[in-house]
């Protein structure tokens, strides 16, 4: 895939994330994310054991209840181990709301085409400007 | 400056309110139904008059709360509260630190201050807060949603603690998802006549086991002729189904309101695909998810709240026996439950062999770390995975089992 290309998202919550990609096959609850380290820690997950602080965090969706996922994401907040970004494929309402708490960009209807090239590649970094509703490979 | 979506239709007043002519307060919690509003596809703001905020003494929600008071936000209609727990009681029996305790008294404060009512319990739907049939609402908390939607066929999106108080201090919310007939149609279909489901638990780990094949999808459930859902087995359903996975509105063919007949569940359509769930699929995934036994140190039910009915049970289970020295028996419940336990003298039967219930209370609190050196046994998946975060393993079993292991002080 060209370098310059740019792929185009929807803007769910603004702002600009840079960082590598990291991508979970799961649905993602934040607070099983231990905000001391930014790992996430939930057994059986397809991301048990890895860092998701400073990444661009591709997942299919949210999951668990409508608190938890809100004061996850705050804790990551504020021990500085949020994701850079979130690219979602499914959204819904809690995790827009977990999101808007933090000013944490994120997006949605990115094509299947460019995650399925994302997910072939190792060390990719991303730039995912949300203001402008586009993605780009830094 | 603010651009509105290009569907979303805003009144002279909702734009008021996103300027700020209406303190800081209303307009962030406008600017989150906007969001919302925007990403959900609405073309308005409709008004609603009951609301339950997922209170939760973490940080997160208070924030927000906080922030909301601060900005000079009222609750302007009724708002029922999720429980913190019971600072003055259990301060008794547990060491927080100084900074736990701040919290929980920070949180208290700032949704007094909103005029939140503070019935500090999970389960609205079955007494404080009890929406009608086709009533608008925004409930959170993954045990109320999934209730009032399908249980009372109320219309509530899964909405998150703080989106439940943005709509509660602006009255509205934003007219998507589950306020459209369209979209509370089944989806999928699940044969469950080879289950007998008769327990809260086996109700629990189906929803546990679902909710992570299923995603968001809406399964219509058809039972066993013989089978007949309660309260409590329903409360347990929906709140699995909304941990495991984000599925806030099933149907059961028959029982619930929105499907009198099998075809009235899918309103008319086709289900996607059907899943037969086997009685091993549940043994499975209590296997998967349940911590391995052995010697315990808390017994923790109460997610979500106990109702009197299993308080009552535990007291049956155990009259005239004695929970193990080194174990500690803990029911959570609601004030009003207590106050029927205490009546209907449950509460002496309980306390008189060791065990103790406390209202106002979640499992997920700092208050339990006493016992996190320890295993805990509950009849809850929903409990076991949030104390997986806090550093404490669960056993999860059926509640006679969870009574039996609080008397032998251990469990298999």
């Amino acid at each position: 895939m060209n370098k310059d290309i740019i792929i185009k998202c929807r803007k769910i919550i603004k702002g600009i994330g840079r960082g590598t990609v990291i991508i979970s096959s799961d649905p993602i609850c934040f607070y099983l994310v231990d905000p001391r380290t930014g790992v996430l820690i939930e057994k059986n997950h397809s991301l048990e054991g890895q860092k998701i602080a400073d990444k661009i965090l591709v997942f299919p969706s949210g999951k668990g209840s409508s608190v938890v996922q809100v004061d996850g994401l705050y804790d990551l907040f504020i021990h500085n181990h949020l994701p850079s970004a979130l690219i979602v494929k499914n959204i819904e309402p809690v995790l827009v709301s977990a999101a808007f708490l933090v000013n944490l960009p994120l997006v949605d209807q990115v094509e299947d085409e460019f995650i399925t090239f994302i997910k072939e590649q190792d060390n990719l970094s991303l730039e995912v400007n949300a203001d402008k509703e586009e993605i780009r490979l830094i | 400056m603010i651009i509105g979506g290009e569907k979303l239709k805003l009144t002279e007043e909702e734009k008021k309110i996103l300027d700020g002519k209406q303190g800081k307060g209303n307009q962030r919690a406008m600017e989150l139904l906007f969001a919302l509003a925007n990403v959900f596809e609405a073309e308005r703001f409709i008004s609603i008059h009951r609301a339950h905020v997922a209170l939760s003494a973490q940080l997160g929600d208070t924030v927000f709360a906080e922030q909301l008071v601060e900005g000079g936000s009222e609750c302007k209609i009724t708002t029922t509260t999720n429980p913190p727990w019971d600072v003055k009681y259990l301060s008794k029996y547990f060491s927080v630190s100084n900074d736990e305790l701040s919290l929980a008294n920070r949180s208290m404060q700032a949704y007094k201050k909103i005029g939140a009512v503070l019935n500090y319990s999970c389960i609205p739907g079955l007494g404080d807060n009890v929406p009608r049939f086709g009533e608008h609402v925004a409930f959170s908390e993954s045990s109320a949603t999934p209730y009032v939607n399908s249980v009372l066929g109320a219309r509530s999106n899964r909405e998150s603690s703080i989106s439940a108080l943005a709509a509660a201090v602006i009255g509205k919310t934003a007219e998507y998802g589950f306020h459209f007939d369209c979209n509370r149609a089944g989806t999928i279909l699940i044969r469950l006549e080879e289950l007998d489901l008769r327990t809260p638990f086996k109700w629990g780990i189906l929803g546990f086991y679902l909710g992570k094949i299923i995603g968001n999808e809406i399964p219509v459930f058809q039972l066993k002729p013989s089978v007949y859902p309660k309260d409590e087995d329903l409360l347990y359903l929906g709140a699995e189904l909304n941990t495991s996975g984000a599925v806030s509105m099933y149907h059961i063919v028959d029982i619930t309101p929105e499907a009198p007949t099998f075809q009235k569940a899918f309103r008319g359509n086709k289900p996607k695909y059907e899943i037969a769930v086997k009685e091993k699929d549940l043994s499975e995934t209590r296997e998967k998810i349940s911590s391995r036994g052995g010697k315990i140190n808390l017994i923790l039910l109460g997610c979500p709240h106990y109702t009197i009915k299993q308080i009552k049970e535990v007291a049956t289970l155990l009259e005239g026996k004695g929970v193990a020295q080194e174990v500690a028996l803990w029911i959570c419940t609601s004030y009003s439950a207590l106050e029927l336990a205490k009546r209907s003298g449950y509460f002496n039967i309980i306390r008189k062999a060791g065990g103790n219930l406390v209202a106002d209370t979640c499992i997920d609190q700092p208050c339990w770390k006493t016992f996190e050196t320890g295993l805990g046994v509950t009849d809850s998946p929903k409990c076991a995975y949030y104390r997986e975060r806090r550093g404490q393993a669960f056993v999860i079993k059926d509640i006679d089992e969870c009574i039996q292991a609080s008397i032998k002080g251990e469990v298999e």
